[in-house]
């Protein structure tokens, strides 16, 4: 396929593409674990709190 | 209009409003990066100077340009924090940085991978525009170390404020370096006299990553802000009672 080899650039182009892809995905990762690990902490307080009462 | 904007940044607010609107970016940017990367690989014209090699720039200015906007957002709501105390404006400042240097650090991966076949070079020393973006990744760095070294947030917020504001000196440079000093990297194309300098073809797929990665920023700051709010509100009712009836729900 001549359009993916893009002249004599391919490797070139398609490695930066791939690390945009890379570093999007990795940052939605991010977001999303941070989210769920400081969701669990609160909740294992709000219980520790619960038990304590 | 203060009262709206109140209400806005009350957390409880925010924090649902947050949720109701980023769906709706997330599928923008990405219909409108997917359109964007198909456009720009496969459909725009070859450059007749750099041939293929010019796609790069559909994930490199994007990125590039991010770098700077998150820098921007980070500074200015760091500085709203510091003057009028508000705790949302730091929240936001927060969730800037990490983002700010994933695309920084986006902006140099690429800008080196096309810097190889064009200027012969994966990296340049001596070049103004790549070591003053160099600097904004140790800038975003040292902002969260900072953070991350203080346990009292407000503290935490303060100290990180100040270092954001001080960096902040950074950004005109990296966007005026080009034309202050001699540099290998390239002079503005699409903001410029006599408007762009570059074809509706190359330019339309460019304007649409640019649009779709700023959406998708704002995506992922919203996202970013809402666990700052949740973790900053962790004492209080509301979080408390969202937490313990989506337990329930589930």
């Amino acid at each position: 396929m001549d359009i993916f080899s893009m002249g004599e650039y391919g490797s070139y182009v398609w490695s930066s593409y791939l690390m945009t892809l890379i570093v999007v995905v990795a940052s939605l990762g991010q977001a999303r674990r941070r989210h769920r690990r400081i969701q669990d902490e609160i909740m294992r307080l709000l219980k520790m709190e619960e038990t304590g009462e | 209009m203060w009262k709206i904007l109140q209400k806005l940044a009350s957390p409880p607010h925010f924090y649902q409003l947050a949720a109701k609107i980023i769906p709706w970016l997330a599928v923008s940017a990405l219909l409108l990066i997917t359109y964007g990367t198909v456009a720009g690989l496969f459909f725009a014209p070859a450059d007749y100077q750099q041939g293929d090699a010019f796609r790069i720039i559909y994930v490199h200015v994007p990125a590039a340009y991010l770098s700077m906007l998150a820098y921007s957002v980070m500074a200015i709501s760091a500085g709203i924090g510091l003057i009028w105390r508000m705790k949302l404006a730091h929240a936001v400042a927060a969730g800037a940085a990490p983002l700010g240097a994933w695309f920084t650090f986006l902006a140099l991966a690429t800008g080196s991978i096309w810097g190889r076949p064009m200027w012969g070079t994966w990296w340049e020393w001596g070049d103004p525009r790549l070591t003053s973006e160099l600097i904004m990744l140790f800038l975003y760095f040292g902002y969260m170390a900072l953070r991350a070294a203080i346990d009292d947030t407000q503290k935490a917020d303060r100290a990180g404020a100040i270092l954001a504001l001080v960096g902040a000196v950074n950004v005109p440079i990296i966007h005026f370096s080009v034309e202050w000093w001699s540099s290998l990297h390239q002079g503005p194309t699409l903001v410029r006299e006599g408007g762009p300098a570059i074809v509706p073809a190359m330019l339309y797929p460019l304007l649409a990553m640019i649009f779709g990665f700023s959406l998708l920023f704002g995506a992922l700051l919203l996202s970013r802000v809402r666990t700052e709010v949740l973790y900053r509100e962790r004492r209080s009712r509301w979080v408390r009672n969202l937490l313990l009836s989506s337990e329930e729900s589930h």
